[in-house]
């Protein structure tokens, strides 16, 4: 199983929103990290063969996803950033009717969307109405169709956008169990979305990947790069205007400060061990901080 | 899983949905009788593994766009059939001292059985291609003659006649002499 | 019987033994070698259509027959005159058709629907024939109920089938122009300026003349053969413009 992308671009006049974009991927959890307006919806949105690209291929097994059409959908399964829904549609039959559009067996569809609403925790209102839903339920209820078809590509954008912290880690947790066989693409601002989950990581700027691999060796991209330096509450704002901050957390009256920076910025300041989201603040520091 | 109560049109129909565990029950529920088939057909049993791993294989590749629900058994032997058909052309024929088998008028009360199953797979491998194939599907594998036909691909006249001069040269070898068609 | 006599004797002898092992190791190399790829069983366009029509809303029959049943009592009680009338309510007909075809669009559903595998294009093209079926079958009841009341068939096709295949040709016109994000409000209202405009163009001009001439019915004719081919040619690039190379709809991130 393998999904190539071949330098994939797609330009919207002279916006380019991706751009010569190549990578490989198999079984596994991948983890799609960029900034708004990084492109990785229009990349989704091509391997999900909603969007031509401008140049470059999507491949599938050796096969052109666009030539396979039908049999490449078939085994797809996607979960947009903003999906919309029918309001009158009661959870129940919106799993039916989406159903339907996957081709599914009536007998085997019903059967399917109840084990899938137990799974993501709405079986006690899959009779209520969608327009009912809190953003929360609507995003489970999103994975939910998603996973309709058992199908071996998954790609998911934003998933956990609505999701309170009790249900992201319900999300990870899910996505964790049902990635075998599967080749999962998510995409997230939320760095701990796919640090404990992801495989592999592509990290996405203007429509480029910056950086990939799997998260304990991209993030030595940053190792020697990260302190923490504590400081008194006056000075926090120097510093935050002067570096890129991570974090800023206060520690009996001072503030203990974690820099993304190439020296120190003080010599007071103690190196420490890198995360994903130091890296993540390396690569977007002149974007601002991700969500 | 219930295989037990499912018939093999409600596997396929969860098969061709994605069920993958289906799958391997109904390559269970026949893997005995292809591979007895193809040892029938091929007269050898190593041969016959290959057989029937490239029959399932292949079944595998074409059970999705496989419609006719309710005949499966027959579609998956006329798999195998053509499986075998491919592998045994490589092969050469056995050949077998007729005179030695025609001497032995009545193998079932000269011969103990051991020897007996020994005279029966030579004289089967005695036979041509297409009468050894008719022989096994209607006495092996316990087909209608209607289905023998669908089986290899021949109108009902030509399955029937093929049967009939198959029993009559195998009557012939193992050195009956009584009428023993009945189509 | 000889036959199983036969049998008895070919059946001498155990059955070849199979080695367990050889056979686990097959049956696992066949289903990993299952490929990667789902079968998709043929579901017919009949049984897809029969599906579709269980998620329509129902208010789309309701409504469209209401209006129809209305029309149908009015000239059962006001006879041939009433006809101008009539006119100028069926492009409401087609109006509640389209604000069921392009729910789709109208609730954001289209971005979904397009990653299945019978995708956004399927689902418009089914709710096209179903919807489009039921507004002909409709239209054509009129058409005979008219001819049945003491309308000629001229008259009856001019006031009916003329605005219904105009009021058609034009909602597929404005959900081209609006690139399918019409609200079912600026449809209504479409529906409703178009019932006003017939309204006036049968209620002021002076039609009798023109549809009661020796040449009525192939003026009427060629007006309907316009109108036919004004639809045709809508839904034509309606259909050309559901394609998902669509950069107006997405935006992008």
């Amino acid at each position: 199983m393998e999904l190539r992308l071949d330098r994939l671009t797609k330009e919207y006049g002279s916006k380019i929103a991706v751009d010569e974009l190549s990578a490989v991927m198999n079984q596994g959890v991948y983890g799609l990290l960029g900034a708004n307006g990084a492109g990785k919806t229009t990349l989704m949105r091509m391997i999900c063969d909603i969007l031509r690209p401008t140049t470059g291929e999507v491949i599938y097994d050796n096969c052109n996803i666009s030539e396979m059409r039908e049999e490449y959908r078939n085994i797809l399964g996607y979960l947009p950033q903003d999906f919309g829904y029918y309001p009158n549609f009661t959870a129940e039959k919106f799993l039916l009717y989406m159903s339907s559009l996957k081709g599914l067996e009536r007998q085997f569809a019903r059967q399917r969307s109840e084990e899938l609403l137990e799974l993501v925790g709405l079986s006690q209102v899959k009779g209520k109405k969608i327009g009912t839903f809190s953003g929360g339920m609507k995003q489970r209820l999103g994975i939910a169709q998603a996973l309709l078809n058992n199908p071996k590509i998954l790609i998911l954008d934003e998933p956990t956008a609505g999701l309170d912290p009790k249900e992201r880690v319900r999300f990870r947790n899910l996505i964790s169990a049902i990635s075998q066989n599967k080749i999962v693409l998510l995409s997230t601002h939320i760095v701990s979305d796919v640090e404990y989950i992801a495989g592999h990581i592509f990290v996405m700027r203007d429509g480029k990947i910056m950086s990939q691999g799997r998260p304990e060796e991209i993030v030595k991209e940053v190792e020697g790069c990260v302190w923490e330096l504590r400081v008194p509450a006056k000075e926090a704002d120097h510093y935050i205007a002067s570096y890129n901050v991570g974090n800023l957390r206060n520690e009996d009256g001072m503030c203990v400060l974690r820099i993304i920076s190439g020296e120190a910025p003080d010599k007071s300041a103690l190196q420490v061990k890198p995360n994903l989201e130091d890296l993540y603040l390396h690569c977007f520091a002149d974007q601002g901080r991700g969500m | 899983m219930q295989e037990q109560i499912l018939t093999d049109e409600e596997m396929i129909v969860r098969i061709q949905q994605g069920n993958e565990a289906y799958l391997e029950s109904l390559i269970r529920r026949y893997y005995d009788d292809v591979y007895y088939f193809c040892c029938y057909k091929t007269g050898d049993s190593e041969l016959a593994y290959d057989c029937t791993q490239e029959t399932f294989l292949k079944l595998t590749r074409y059970i999705h766009t496989y419609a006719e629900r309710k005949k499966f058994r027959g579609y998956l032997f006329s798999i195998a059939r053509n499986v075998c058909n491919d592998y045994f052309r490589s092969k050469p024929q056995e050949t077998v001292d007729s005179d030695s088998l025609l001497l032995a008028a009545d193998p079932k009360d000269k011969i103990g059985e051991s020897e007996t199953a020994q005279v029966v797979q030579k004289a089967l491998a005695f036979l041509g291609d297409e009468q050894r194939e008719v022989i096994v599907l209607r006495f092996y594998c316990d087909f209608k003659v209607r289905e023998i036909a669908k089986i290899i691909g021949v109108p009902l006249p030509t399955a029937k006649s093929r049967l009939k001069r198959a029993i009559a040269r195998l009557k012939e070898i193992l050195g009956k002499e009584e009428d023993i068609y009945e189509g | 019987m000889k036959d199983k006599e036969l049998k008895q004797i070919l059946q001498t002898g155990r059955k070849p033994e199979i080695d367990s092992s050889r056979k686990e190791e097959a049956i696992r190399r066949v289903l990993a070698a299952g490929g990667n790829l789902r079968g998709m069983p043929r579901i017919s366009i009949w049984q897809r259509m029969y599906t579709m029509a269980g998620y329509l809303s129902p208010w789309l029959w309701i409504v469209q027959g209401a209006v129809v049943l209305l029309c149908a009592y009015s000239l059962a009680v006001n006879g041939s005159g009433t006809m101008p009338t009539i006119g100028a309510i069926v492009p409401l007909i087609g109006c509640i058709g389209f604000v069921e075809l392009q729910k789709g669009y109208a609730c954001g559903m289209q971005e979904l629907e397009s990653a299945c595998r019978y995708d956004n294009r399927q689902v418009i093209l089914l709710k096209l024939l179903l919807i489009g079926s039921v507004d002909m079958l409709l239209t054509l009841f009129l058409l005979a109920f008219s001819t049945q009341q003491g309308v000629g068939l001229t008259e009856a096709v001019l006031y009916i089938l003329v605005p219904y295949l105009l009021s058609c040709a034009l909602y597929f016109a404005i959900l081209l122009r609006t690139n399918r994000r019409v609200s079912n409000v600026g449809l209504l209202a479409a529906g409703i300026f178009l019932a006003v405009m017939f309204q006036f163009v049968f209620g002021n001009i002076d039609l009798d003349s023109w549809v009661i001439g020796s040449d009525s019915s192939r003026w009427v004719l060629g007006v309907t053969a316009i109108a036919a081919a004004l639809l045709i040619l809508a839904i034509r690039k309606f259909w050309k413009r559901i394609d998902r190379e669509d950069t107006k709809i997405w935006s992008f991130d």
